[in-house]
């Protein structure tokens, strides 16, 4: 199999999706305890305060890279669901479009909200 | 010996010997001869690809009364199913993060509405969902560097995962809900 696939154009695109499935796992799960552990030892009293939190830029970092994680991790999620249970080609397509499409609305979403706090 | 108790071994050594040399040459030698001698791969890999063909036929149990999905199996799938939904909830959790932001009023209103119990229930199944996605993707990173590969350690993994869960849910219910 590994002889086959040597050479043939985009066949290592499969092992990149894994890499990146697995490190944005990895980023996810940081944040997901940091901002857990976070929120339940200071939890932000009133909107000022969450506002003052959320506006520090190592802050919105950390959310940007959260969120581009997050995207990068649910396409490769919802790929190898859509290649295992969509079988014909143009569904699999246009379901794939749709949710590459969702996904990068997704982000400039989160980009728009979290430049927000630098513009007021 | 009795001659004529060899009379039926003959009749079921003559009975199987066409089989076997029909399997002989439809899979080679290696099948049923190599033993615990070394197994060439080459052969094994041909004789895997010409068996291949012939897979269509053979028997499959589908019979949800005799089958059951194993441990890991069951943790697998939901952490599939857990995925595709905490997918769905990227929206909701921009919008959530996007009015708590907005306003004081917004941040009030965003508060209040945690105090009413369905946004708890809705909160409470969100925290489950993560939790099991959390600890069964944990489980698979693991499985990845080869920990706990072995059947044993997978299947035990697979239930610590499923306790994982359920501890997640005994504090997280009492403190949202208690």
């Amino acid at each position: 199999m590994m002889n086959r696939s040597r050479g043939s154009g985009s066949a290592h695109r499969g092992l990149g999706e894994w890499l990146v499935q697995r490190l944005t796992a990895v980023y996810l799960a940081g944040f997901v305890l940091w901002l857990t552990t976070r929120l339940y030892i200071a939890p932000p009293p009133d909107h000022v305060a969450w506002k003052a939190w959320m506006s520090g830029g190592a802050v919105r970092a950390v959310f940007a890279l959260f969120f581009l994680a997050l995207v990068l991790h649910a396409w490769a999620g919802m790929r190898s669901v859509f290649l295992d249970y969509l079988k014909p080609l143009w569904l699999r397509f246009v379901v794939q479009a749709i949710t590459a499409i969702v996904l990068l609305l997704c982000v400039f979403w989160a980009a728009q909200i979290l430049l927000i706090p630098v513009a007021a | 010996m009795d001659v004529m108790a060899s009379i039926p071994l003959c009749v079921l050594l003559l009975s199987h010997a066409p089989h076997r040399v029909g399997e002989m040459q439809k899979y080679g030698p290696a099948g049923w001869k190599s033993g615990k001698a070394g197994v060439d791969l080459r052969k094994v890999r041909k004789q895997a690809s010409r068996m291949s063909g012939d897979n269509k036929k053979r028997p499959v149990n589908l019979d949800l009364r005799t089958i059951r999905l194993p441990v890991g199996g069951v943790v697998s799938i939901l952490h599939r199913i857990t995925g595709v939904i905490l997918v769905f909830s990227i929206p909701v959790m921009l919008y959530a993060l996007q009015e708590s932001l907005a306003s004081a009023n917004a941040f009030t209103r965003f508060i209040d509405g945690f105090k009413a119990w369905p946004a708890r229930l809705g909160f409470f199944v969100f925290v489950l969902i993560l939790a099991h996605h959390f600890l069964a993707g944990l489980r698979h990173l693991l499985l990845d560097l080869d920990i706990g590969i072995s059947r044993r350690a997978a299947r035990r993994g697979a239930w610590w995962v499923l306790a994982g869960v359920t501890a997640v849910a005994v504090l997280g219910g009492g403190r949202l809900f208690l």
